[in-house]
């Protein structure tokens, strides 16, 4: 009896342990895929997330803001809604950021993985992990991302300098390149991908390098070549420049306001466009962070924006603006602001609280403001009903910017009324009078109308470097066109302006500051990088 | 089982008196088990009030010969309580003995089994119910709070659904979580897998020799609780325990009112505005919630069968409107032995069924309704004169904290069910094979509303906000053991092996939609909405698996009960680990020394137990998610081809193929001691635990790593600590006793490391926390050399004439706030405390008790953030303000109307707190022979008062993560609990 006992227990207990647990420790995925298993069919899919990421550039702490509030465009003041942060914005203006504002941080982690991703899909491309699809080459493809690499490697160059130059997707430590290099290896890139690139304009490549983006993207390389190498380039940058021309497949708005509208995909305007989605393509959010939250009400918005905004317009800098340029309207968000039904008085809610909101031009300072001070964002067209996230596609390169690279190339090169066609032509929209819209060459020669010079308490007080800005009326011109877009940091530092000049609260701090540190903590994590 | 000497002196065997009787003898023999039914060797059995005594076999039977008529048997045993037989007609005499808790000598719970107090070699504590915290308790932890050195249990609020913090002997581990692994009758759960009052024991592995056991999940202790349980040949006993709470807060901060409010707007103060009302916001957001909580139990016994069945209900409210948590927790065991005990079976079914108040979307609180509650203008009314809540959403951060908890409908419903099972053959003499099955199975449902008229429509245009959720996990268990006794002479020797699988499964789905036609359906027509058919809304559903197999081995020996040996090994694998790291081994080794059992010390008769144990022992941490060393692929980003949004492919995160267990080595070293026959007992121990691998979201750079961080083992830190502990038997009288201990423990934190050959970081800290919009700076920094906890901000010295900080810059020298650098940063203060002191007293005077529970914490800060933005004149403008703001700092003038708020040393502020934590006040009634046998009504107050130089709510805080002593600004706010109770048995 016992041992019948003793044996039945034994093949009920052991089987039952042993042959139940699987003792295999290999881990069961259900909610993903793997690299090792995925098999990749869709070519667009895998180059999709180079393009996706340069939506990472665009929000209140990240390239976006870091090119305009750096500049003597925009300024982000703290207020009594907050926007101190630690005083991140502040140090923007004040070029007194350090290697840990996580502006610099954001910056690099968004520029270079868009490099690695690249990297990665150009290896994939080029072993047939990741098939082409039929009719279109390989080569092409290939081009096509080796294109999008060297964009991210020209905002790395731009605004880092030094800085490593990966081209695999091998884990060692990289060094640092010198900005020689890295320039290098973008021109020889661009000049070897051109060739392959699809020629076609419109919608299948809209949002894409086609070969008309990447010689925009040349010219602006070019353009600076100065600043990057010491060493001019303005022969070649007119020469893409005129490609794009000649090639006739983009021409200027009618409307300038359409360039920045909702809807303004596809565009005849728009050379390289970063499209933006409300639902499916998010990132796009300067109403968020321009503007009072009281506007909610002025376009029915889904939500609100943040306490009440800060990134506003340097009064010195909307001082420049000929009255009769639709531009200035066009460009920024001004006076007294009513709801969606244009009568009902919009209300501030701190330092002015319960009283109308009406936007003033002048600000006592670049640190602190009222909650009603300085103009807003009016630019990008903000949708009645609009969500957190705009749909407006960003104009990355445009047209007129083509034309403006080509009018500068020729005035720096001594056709100075040769460029004043070309900036007659761009401004002939946004003047009423056709006469107030012509500049000639002579003008363009002008300095600068930017009144410089430190504000404290709503008057400039110490005007600091008061020399000439050589072509200076032509740096105002691509302010008055290219407000909001990125681009006036670079412009200041071509034009000379960048680390001489004084506006509102900010005060030279040095050559240096033509390009930020490398962050800490990518240094801390590779002290190669020191 | 070995019976001291002197024990044998005392009570020589019957046979060698048998001269002396002078009556007819009878022979009464039996068998004494304990309270499991293993026979005890070793029992004294003693004629009362004679000379005739003898001692149990090492079968536990026994036999004596008494006169006729000799009265009363008295059975005694070390460790358990004596127990007196009166000697009717029959022979036989089966007792059971109870095991006395306060005893060394007390058996306590150790990993896969039991061993005698008297033979443990390493750090366990033992908290038996008698001796658990008295009124209103809401999880395990609360029960032994107090009761354990090193054993740190905090109640960070009042949350009804909320349960204590843990810490035990300091932080060991950074990102995996410090809560210790739970076992509740050796099967994994949580403080609240069982109702307190269901429990019978608590024991708590503190060092690494203890908890080596447990393999990979021993590294943060181990709690083991035991329920309660039905005993053989037991009559049937109805217990019912029955009590109702009610809570205050526990500090009311002095924000300003109405009339201060509009002194400010006399004033012309920016932002300050009178909407014509007078408003408590704090008295409409809170409650005098009224709880209570009932728990039957029926138990009782056969020859060979036991039974208990268990039922608990609380239906809890909180402090904040709505609130609430109600949980009915059923439980079933069922104990039986067959083939002459060869064969023992149980069966366990328990869990619980629980629903609560869903104030936020998933969760039970919205913590912005008591900040609110403090922040809303005093003089807006709750509703404007239309009837509509008044709102003001272009004010960043800003709600009606009544709208957001009556536009609100939410509901969770949680149960779980607990399939256990156990079946233990003993083949041969002091073989037990066990085999242990259990299925633990959760299931959430989630529902959430927000109305029309909730903040969420009118300041982010939901038109109606609806989501839901369900969760289900499954865990199984399989445990496979074998223990075998052996005594060779003065040798005895227990092995233990065995076998232990457990797979988690987890799988969860949720959507949310908006933009309802009528709030009508409040969460219950998902599809009704618009905003997932516009493709707005998100859905998900998740599923996860994973696996941890191990197998292991003890041996305990001991030699004539002087000289203990424990040695252990798990050989552990999860598969959460990477593919080159699966398997890990986690061996201890302990030594104990009984000096009060050597010849030597015989003749000091004051000292009745003394014991030096060490042991050293290695546990590990798992990570928390599973697939981290996986290169895993997402399709969650779109970008435009040709007029379409497409989904990318991209990489989830870095992957890590090396990914493994934390490893923490711990030395301990203790001393038990009991001195006047157990009057005086206690314990010391030191230790000194070394984790190394510390598992961190590691900053990688960036390039050539797609993300810059990566979860990998890198990082080792340090804990040494010292815990005291002595019971005092102060006053015994038949009358009057008085019971007290003390317990302190003290610990010293250092991050040793934060590199390895792998993953350096170069700089030798990170920071952690944040302190949230508009500040927006990380709390506190980690850092080689460091302890944890250290707060990392600006030195605030002085204030300027013009109303702005004055800092302390890097070269030490004052400079204004506005020319901060990151590098003027120091540490200003450190949030973990350094000792935790608690009194315990147990008072008795006839048929009253009087318990007395005091606790404290010291050395250390809690960064004040209800200060740092409410008592700085710039917030006005986004709300109400504590009525300090615009008293004079450092004595000179009030902050300036426009100083940014900033994260400066003003706002830190010594913690330490000593608190008469609870008093609870009992009565047991004298019954006659009536249906009721027992009844004790009781009155009880918890965190009744609070000694401190803190100016918050309650200094205490967080002691767990990174950022301890954060004293959050959106707290569930921490209450006093008074509490009336009843027990009776039937």
């Amino acid at each position: 009896m016992k041992s019948i006992i003793r044996y039945t227990l034994a093949l009920l207990l052991t089987p039952a342990v042993f042959s139940a647990c699987n003792n295999d420790l290999d881990e069961t995925v259900f909610s993903d895929v793997t690299e090792q298993t995925y098999n990749y069919k869709d070519a667009y899919q895998a180059m999709g997330i180079v393009y996706a990421n340069m939506r990472n550039l665009f929000g209140h702490t990240n390239f976006y803001m870091v090119q305009e509030t750096t500049s003597d465009e925009l300024v982000m003041p703290a207020n009594p809604s907050g926007w101190d942060d630690g005083g991140i914005y502040k140090r923007m203006h004040l070029h007194t950021w350090n290697s840990e504002n996580p502006q610099l941080l954001n910056m690099w982690n968004a520029f270079y993985r868009g490099v690695i991703n690249a990297n990665r899909v150009i290896e994939q491309l080029e072993t047939d992990k990741v098939p082409a699809p039929s009719g279109v080459s390989k080569e092409a493809l290939v081009a096509e991302m080796r294109t999008a690499r060297a964009f991210f490697y020209w905002l790395i160059c731009d605004n880092f300098g030094d800085a490593p130059l990966v081209t695999t997707t091998a884990t060692d430590l990289p060094e640092k390149a010198s900005r020689r290099q890295i320039y290098d290896f973008i021109v020889t890139e661009l000049t070897a991908a051109i060739p392959s690139l699809n020629e076609e304009a419109g919608r299948p490549m809209y949002g894409r390098f086609n070969k008309w983006a990447a010689k925009a993207l040349l010219a602006n390389i070019y353009l600076n070549a100065q600043v990057y190498t010491g060493e001019a380039k303005w022969q070649e940058c007119l020469k893409e420049c005129n490609d794009i021309i000649i090639a006739d497949k983009y021409d200027l708005e009618a409307v300038f306001r359409d360039v920045f509208k909702t809807q303004n995909e596809n565009s005849p305007e728009i050379v390289f466009a970063i499209p933006f989605d409300e639902n499916q393509g998010g990132g796009f959010f300067v109403d968020m962070f321009s503007w009072h939250g009281a506007l909610k009400d002025k376009r029915n918005m889904q939500v609100t924006p943040w306490g009440s905004g800060s990134a506003m317009g340097v009064s010195q800098f909307i001082d420049t603006y000929d009255p009769a340029d639709k531009r200035l309207e066009d460009t920024w968000l001004m006076g007294p602001q009513f709801a969606l039904d244009g009568v009902t008085p919009l209300k501030g809610s701190y330092d002015d609280a319960g009283q109308n909101l009406v936007f003033t031009k002048d600000l006592p300072d670049g640190l602190f403001t009222g909650e009603a001070e300085g103009y807003r964002m009016n630019k990008f067209d903000v949708r009645v009903g609009a969500r957190f996230d705009l749909g407006n596609d960003f104009p990355f390169f445009r047209y007129a910017q083509v034309l403006m690279m080509k009018a500068e190339c020729l005035l720096r090169s001594g056709d100075e009324d040769g460029a004043a066609l070309l900036v007659s032509e761009v401004r002939d929209r946004s003047f009423t009078d056709p006469a107030k819209a012509t500049v000639t060459g002579a003008m363009l020669l002008q300095n600068s109308g930017y009144q410089y010079g430190f504000v404290q308490n709503y008057n400039i007080v110490d005007p600091g470097h008061t020399g000439a800005v050589q072509y200076g009326r032509f740096m105002d011109e691509l302010g008055w066109e290219f407000a909001w877009e990125a681009q006036r940091r670079r412009d200041n530092i071509r034009f000379g302006v960048f680390t001489t000049k004084s506006w509102l609260s900010h005060k030279p701090q040095g050559t240096d500051r033509t390009v930020f540190m490398i962050p800490q903590s990518a240094v801390n994590s590779n002290p190669k990088l020191q | 089982m070995p019976l001291t000497s002197g024990a044998t002196r005392i009570f020589p065997p019957a046979s060698g008196h048998g001269s002396r009787i002078i009556f007819r003898d009878v022979t009464i023999s039996g068998t004494v088990t304990d309270e499991s039914g293993t026979p005890l060797p070793g029992v004294g059995v003693r004629q009362k009030g004679g000379q005739i005594a003898t001692v149990t076999g090492a079968d536990g039977k026994y036999s004596i010969r008494l006169p006729e008529n000799a009265g009363t048997l008295v059975f005694s045993f070390i460790g358990y309580a004596s127990q007196e037989v009166a000697l009717g007609n029959g022979t036989t005499v089966n007792v059971t003995m109870t095991a006395q808790e306060t005893s060394l000598n007390a058996v306590v719970v150790v990993g896969y089994g039991t061993q005698k107090r008297e033979r443990v070699t390493t750090a366990i504590a033992s908290v038996k119910s008698e001796n658990f915290v008295k009124g209103a308790v809401t999880d395990a932890a609360q029960l032994i709070r107090g009761k354990v050195a090193g054993l740190n249990v905090v109640t960070t609020d009042a949350n009804p659904t909320s349960t204590a913090q843990i810490n035990l002997r300091g932080i060991t581990t950074i990102l995996s979580g410090t809560s210790p692994l739970v076992l509740i009758d050796g099967v994994p759960g949580t403080l609240t897998t069982v109702a307190p009052e269901d429990i019978e024991s608590i024991d708590v592995l503190k060092d690494g020799s203890a908890a080596a056991i447990y393999g990979t999940r021993g590294t943060n202790g181990v709690i083991l609780i035991t329920t309660k349980k039905g005993r053989v040949a037991s009559a049937p006993t109805i217990d019912v325990n029955t009590y109702f709470t009610t809570q205050h807060i526990t500090r009311r901060l002095d924000f300003m009112d109405a009339g201060q409010y509009r002194q400010l707007v006399a004033q012309g103060k920016p932002g300050a505005y009178d909407y014509g009302a007078n408003t408590n916001w704090l008295d409409e957001v809170t409650q005098r919630p009224f709880s209570q909580v009932y728990n039957v139990s029926l138990k009782g016994g056969s020859q060979n069968t036991s039974y208990i069945v268990n039922l608990n209900y609380r239906k809890t409210e909180g402090l904040i409107r709505k609130s609430n948590n109600n949980i009915l927790y059923p439980r079933i065991e069922v104990n039986h032995k067959m083939f002459d005990g060869k064969l023992k079976l149980s069966a366990n079914l328990g869990g619980y069924q629980q629903q609560f108040f869903s104030g936020s979307d998933g969760g039970s609180y919205r913590g912005d309704v008591y900040r609110n509650g403090l922040t809303y203008n005093p003089t807006d009314p709750v509703r404007d004169a239309d009837g509509n809540w008044t709102e003001h959403t272009d004010k960043t951060d800003y709600a009606n904290p009544v709208s957001l908890l009556e536009e609100t409908q939410g509901l969770n419903q949680n149960s779980n069910l607990r399939t256990i099972g156990t079946i233990t053959y003993t083949p041969v003499k002091n073989l037990d094979i066990m085999l242990l099955g259990s299925r633990d199975l959760y299931n959430s449902v989630r529902g959430y509303y927000e109305t029309k008229r909730h903040y969420s429509t009118l300041h982010d245009g939901r038109n109606g906000y609806a989501s839901r959720g369900t969760t289900r996990t499954e865990e199984n268990l399989l445990e496979l053991t074998a223990n075998y006794d052996k005594r060779i002479g003065d040798h005895d020797f227990t092995v233990l092996g065995g076998y232990s699988w457990r797979q988690t499964n987890y799988q969860d789905y949720w959507m949310q939609n908006w933009d309802f036609p009528t709030d009508d359906f409040s969460y219950n027509n998902m599809g009704a909405g618009l905003a997932l058919k516009r493709g707005e809304a998100p859905q998900n559903s998740y599923q996860s698996e994973n696996k941890l197999i191990g197998f292991f081995f003890r041996l305990n020996y001991s030699y004539k009960n002087r000289y203990l040996l424990m040695a252990s090994i798990r050989r552990e694998g999860s598969s959460k680990f990477g593919a080159n790291n699966k398997y890990g081994n986690f061996p201890a080794i302990s030594l104990g020394w009984n000096i009060a059992n050597e010849a030597f010390m015989e003749n000091a008769t004051f000292v009745s137990a003394l014991k030096l144990r060490g042991g050293f022992g290695i546990t590990g941490t798992e990570p928390i998610d599973p697939y981290m060393s996986l290169n895993r692929l997402n399709f969650d980003t779109y970008t435009l081809i040709d007029g379409q949004w497409i989904q990318t492919i991209n990489p989830s995160t870095n992957a890590n193929p090396d990914l493994r267990w934390e490893k923490k080595e711990e030395t301990n070293i203790g001393l038990d001691y009991g001195f006047l026959d157990n009057r005086i007992t206690g314990s010391i121990d030191l230790y000194k635990r070394t984790t190394r691998d510390l598992l961190l979201d590691y900053t990688v750079p960036t390039p050539p790593y797609l993300y810059n961080t990566i979860r990998a083992n890198a990082a080792s830190m340090e804990n040494k600590g010292i815990e005291f502990q002595v019971n005092v038997a102060a006053i015994d009288q038949k009358d009057f006793q008085w019971n007290t201990s003390l317990n302190f423990s003290t610990n010293k934190n250092k991050l040793l490391s934060l590199s390895d050959k792998n993953f350096q970081l170069a700089s030798g800290y990170f920071d952690a926390g944040t302190t949230g919009e508009p500040i927006q700076q990380a709390i506190s920094r980690v850092q080689i050399g460091q302890p944890i906890g250290n707060f990392w901000g600006f030195r605030s010295v002085d204030i300027d004439d013009d109303g702005h900080w004055i800092i302390e810059g890097k070269d030490g020298n004052p400079k204004p706030i506005a020319d901060q650098q990151a590098d003027d940063k120091q540490i200003i203060g450190n949030g973990l405390p350094k000792h935790y002191l608690s009194w315990n007293n147990t008072l008795n005077y006839k048929n009253f008790d009087l318990n007395i529970t005091m606790r404290g914490a010291f050395g250390f800060q809690i960064l004040n953030t209800a200060r740092m933005f409410y008592d700085a004149p710039v917030m006005l403008t986004r709300g109400n303000l504590l009525s300090t703001a615009y008293d004079n700092v450092y004595g000179k003038r009030p902050l300036a109307d426009d100083q940014s708020l900033n994260y400066v040393s003003y706002y830190i502020e010594d913690g330490d707190y000593w608190k008469i934590d609870n008093i609870t006040l009992g009565y047991n009634f004298t019954l006659g022979k009536m249906a009721i046998k027992a009844l004790r009504v009781y009155a009880s107050g918890s965190n009744l008062i609070t000694f401190t130089g803190y100016k918050g709510i309650d200094p205490e805080v967080r002691v767990v993560g990174l950022t301890p002593g954060l004293d959050d600004k959106n707290r569930y706010p921490s209450t006093t609990t008074y509490t009336l109770g009843a027990s009776f048995t039937f």
